[in-house]
């Protein structure tokens, strides 16, 4: 068997293992969203407050640098996970054992991804056609100047996504929610690299938003000449004047330029498959300490049965039941919470909650507690979820009353969790006499873990959190986004809004865990 | 003690039931679920555990619903499933605790089980490791002791002794009868060996249906006069088992001593032996799928 037909299987296999699960069609949702708020005026593409005609051109180049902007960032979170599907299923030991090289597994699984991101812009490309006709302004249907946008800005760019993800999986530390945290910082401090590509070669910056800013500028500029630059995804609401762009002039230079991302696509791949472990379990414990332990527990394996132990008899209980409690639970939840962290991020956490009540009240509020309460993001998403991933739900979910028992308890560790680690801030607050501040300050400790907890059992998984909470965090607390300033570190923020959102989510979980339960 | 089911089915799909019309009623003692992979045994037993719920019929424990009151058994109940797994970063005492705390049970009776569970399991040399570092015969162990915890009055294992090693399988079993005294253990498998040496009540499941369910005698002694042996060349080996439900073949030096179930005497040479649970399973098994 040669290996083009080795990945095109592997690939296929992948791929409709992927394309069955309900999720995708949640993925094609997402596409349709998309297409959806560019449709009713939404979303769209302006250069301050100037538009293209809605022509097959402007269209196709509008919808493409969505899917290059929207899938270069979420497309990531979506398609990350395929490796680790074929371990947790099982799948990947059983192809470890066949002649099966690291390469081709790494390449079938960059072409899965791929190939699901690329059904997603397909939906975008069909969306497009849509938008064209509904908008009426130009109603010749130019298929070549809507797709070439697609072929060249967006395809590359799913390629390259699709290659990042099958690296972060392959290495040992980026292939958890340390990854996708990574990966979200990644993306938003790239852009400044961009623009300096930008200004080498506009085909070179990779989400293709410099090729069309160029050409576009260009078109608006001869237009309106007194437009002065600006080129945003935004809402259209203060867009005033239309001007005609009959799209980029692909140039063959421009084609093999963005082309050349297969090849960096290619190399990544070629990257994952030196660090892909191919399923041996032995080379994901990178931790001294931790080898040496597992080590010695496998030698302690075949225990004797000796005759103390024969003769052990168990004794009767009498009725558990009414002998519950709370507080026993809670303390197992904190330990499942925080117990096999390693010792620099207590180390860290520590030293951010003796920063947190050192420095002055401003700095403190404003700067210490955002890194706070970024800190423990992966601690939280287990939370809701972790019976889950661990696949002790059957055990838990069949012990007595789980909805009043195990899920506060759950709740309350992650808010302790949200104290504990903000308790240095807290303490400064309450010196300063700061009693705004605090209420802030508790509105947002009491949203996070509800956040966490709802996201955690409605997606049966950490990674919708962590995504969503860097995110917000990322464009609240750090780039002064009132709404979204949950933590009210950079503006005044809503603090009884968050208060509100953390009852609905605490009622939310409930919810889907009695819906989990009732099965 | 009483556990009643009753026109029990789960519907899948439109057209597909894992388990229907299911009857039966069970009382103090190991009764053991037999059956093919896919059967519906492990469907039942979810049921059971309050996991899933009943597309059609009731489960009653002592008259309650279950599907309405599903917290009347789970006070009572020890469950270990098929498939399960455990928190890595927890030792053996420390995810017992947790599961204890969770079933109820006040500190100090929880101290005491545990550690006679971790002497019966045979795990208190491993007690204090990570349970990611275990093997999955220990992880299996560790399932065990937890569905022991709360000495429940029902206790439902599903396909235990997977993993365990033949030593470990004899004490599980050993542990098994002597627990089911006073309280209703169900033990579902296809290892037949296991619920011979341990079930008081035999449950035949096909096909999502119960063929049968009577004590390990009173299936035995259907087959009374229909189990043969005797010797074939190997060449005739195929077109026995076309004609016949084959339930043993031992290689000699002159053929194949085989070991047939037919309600006549297949062969001159045939001896008529005594059937054990095997023939048992694979007679009842076969006669469902020509019928």
């Amino acid at each position: 068997m040669n290996a083009v037909r080795i990945v095109y299987h592997l690939a296929r296999a992948d791929f409709l293992e992927r394309v069955r699960r309900y999720s995708f069609l949640i993925m094609l949702g997402l596409g349709a969203f998309l297409g959806y708020q560019v449709a009713v005026g939404n979303f769209a593409l302006r250069l301050d407050i100037y538009r293209g005609e809605f022509n097959s051109a402007w269209v196709g180049s509008m919808m493409a640098l969505i899917g290059s902007f929207f899938l270069g960032w979420f497309g990531f979170y979506l398609v990350k996970g395929s490796i680790a599907h074929d371990r947790e299923t099982g799948v990947g030991q059983i192809m470890a054992a066949t002649p099966l090289t690291r390469l081709l597994y790494t390449f079938g699984k960059w072409a899965s991804n791929f190939f699901v991101l690329m059904a997603m812009i397909l939906v975008l490309a069909i969306a497009g056609i849509g938008i064209q006709f509904l908008a009426g302004e130009n109603t010749h249907l130019d298929l070549l100047a809507l797709l070439a946008p697609f072929l060249f800005v967006t395809m590359p760019v799913m390629a390259l996504v699709a290659a990042i993800a099958v690296l972060f999986e392959s290495i040992v530390f980026l292939s958890g929610g340390f990854g996708n945290v990574v990966y979200f910082f990644l993306f938003f401090m790239l852009f400044p690299l961009m623009d300096k590509l930008s200004v080498i070669n506009p085909a070179l910056e990779p989400l293709g938003l410099g090729l069309f800013q160029q050409s576009m500028g260009a078109a608006a500029k001869a237009a309106f000449p007194e437009y002065s630059g600006g080129f945003v995804l935004s809402n259209p609401a203060t867009t005033s004047y239309i001007f005609q762009w009959t799209g980029v002039h692909w140039t063959s230079d421009i084609i093999l330029m963005r082309l050349a991302l297969f090849g960096a696509a290619i190399a990544l791949t070629l990257a994952a498959s030196i660090f892909f472990d191919r399923f041996d379990t032995s080379r994901r414990r990178p931790s001294k300490e931790r080898t040496k332990k597992n080590a010695a527990e496998i030698k302690s394996e075949p225990v004797p049965i000796t005759k103390e132990a024969l003769a052990v008899q168990l004794s009767p209980l009498n009725a558990s039941t009414g002998q519950f409690s709370f507080v026993r639970v809670l303390v197992s939840e904190l330990k499942l919470l925080v117990k096999g962290q390693p010792w620099w991020w207590y180390a860290v956490a520590g030293g951010l909650f003796i920063a947190g009540l050192a420095n002055p009240v401003e700095i403190s509020r404003t700067y210490l507690l955002p890194f706070t309460w970024l800190w423990p993001v992966l601690i939280w998403s287990g939370l809701g979820n972790r019976e889950i991933q661990h696949n002790v739900q059957q055990m838990v979910f069949s012990s007595a009353a789980p909805l009043w028992r195990q899920l506060p308890a759950s709740w309350l560790a992650g808010f302790l969790v949200t104290l504990l680690t903000g308790g240095g801030v807290a303490l400064r607050l309450i010196i300063a006499g700061d009693s705004a501040g605090l209420l802030t300050w508790i509105s947002a400790a009491l949203f996070i873990p509800s956040f966490a907890l709802a996201l955690g059992v409605w997606s049966r998984g950490n990674k919708l959190f962590e995504v969503l909470y860097v995110t917000m965090w990322y464009f609240g607390p750090m780039n002064k986004i009132t709404a979204l300033d949950f933590m009210s570190a950079s503006t005044d923020g809503y603090p009884l809004a968050y208060l509100g959102a953390a009852f609905i989510l605490v009622v939310l979980a409930f919810t889907g865990r009695a819906k989990q339960l009732q099965n | 003690m009483k556990l009643k089911i009753s026109q029990l089915g789960k519907q899948y799909r439109r057209d597909f039931w894992g388990l229907k019309d299911f009857s039966l009623e069970v009382q103090p003692g190991v009764l053991g679920l037999l059956g093919p992979n896919g059967a519906g045994k492990s469907t039942f037993m979810r049921m059971l555990a309050t996991i899933t719920k009943p597309s059609a019929g009731t489960i009653t424990w002592n008259g309650t619903d279950i599907a309405k009151s599903p917290d009347t058994l789970r006070a009572v109940l020890g469950y270990l499933p098929q498939d399960f797994g455990i928190y890595p970063n927890l030792n053996a005492v420390e995810f017992l605790e947790y599961m204890a705390a969770i079933k109820g049970l006040d500190a100090s009776s929880a101290r005491r089980r545990i550690d006679e569970l971790l002497q019966v399991v045979n795990l208190v040399e491993a007690a204090r490791r990570p349970l990611g570092g275990y093997s999955g015969g220990m992880k299996q162990r560790v399932g065990i002791a937890q569905a022991l915890l709360n000495d429940p009055q029902l206790l439902i294992v599903d396909e235990p002794t997977v993993g365990l090693d033949p030593e470990e399988r004899v004490r599980f079993r050993n542990l098994l009868s002597d627990l089911s005294g006073e309280r209703i253990v169900i033990l579902s498998t296809h290892i037949v060996s296991d619920v011979e040496a341990t079930a008081t009540r035999i449950a035949l499941v096909n096909n999502g249906h119960l063929l049968r369910e009577a004590a390990p005698e009173d299936l035995l002694k259907e087959l009374d006069g229909m189990v043969w042996e005797w010797s074939v060349p190997s060449a005739e080996l195929p077109a026995l088992k076309q004609q016949h439900i084959v339930s043993g073949t031992i290689r000699r030096s002159d053929g194949v001593e085989v070991r047939v179930i037919s309600e006549s005497r297949p062969e001159v040479q045939a001896q008529n032996v005594t059937p054990n649970l095997e023939d048992a399973y694979l007679y009842f098994i076969g006669r469902e799928h020509h019928s």
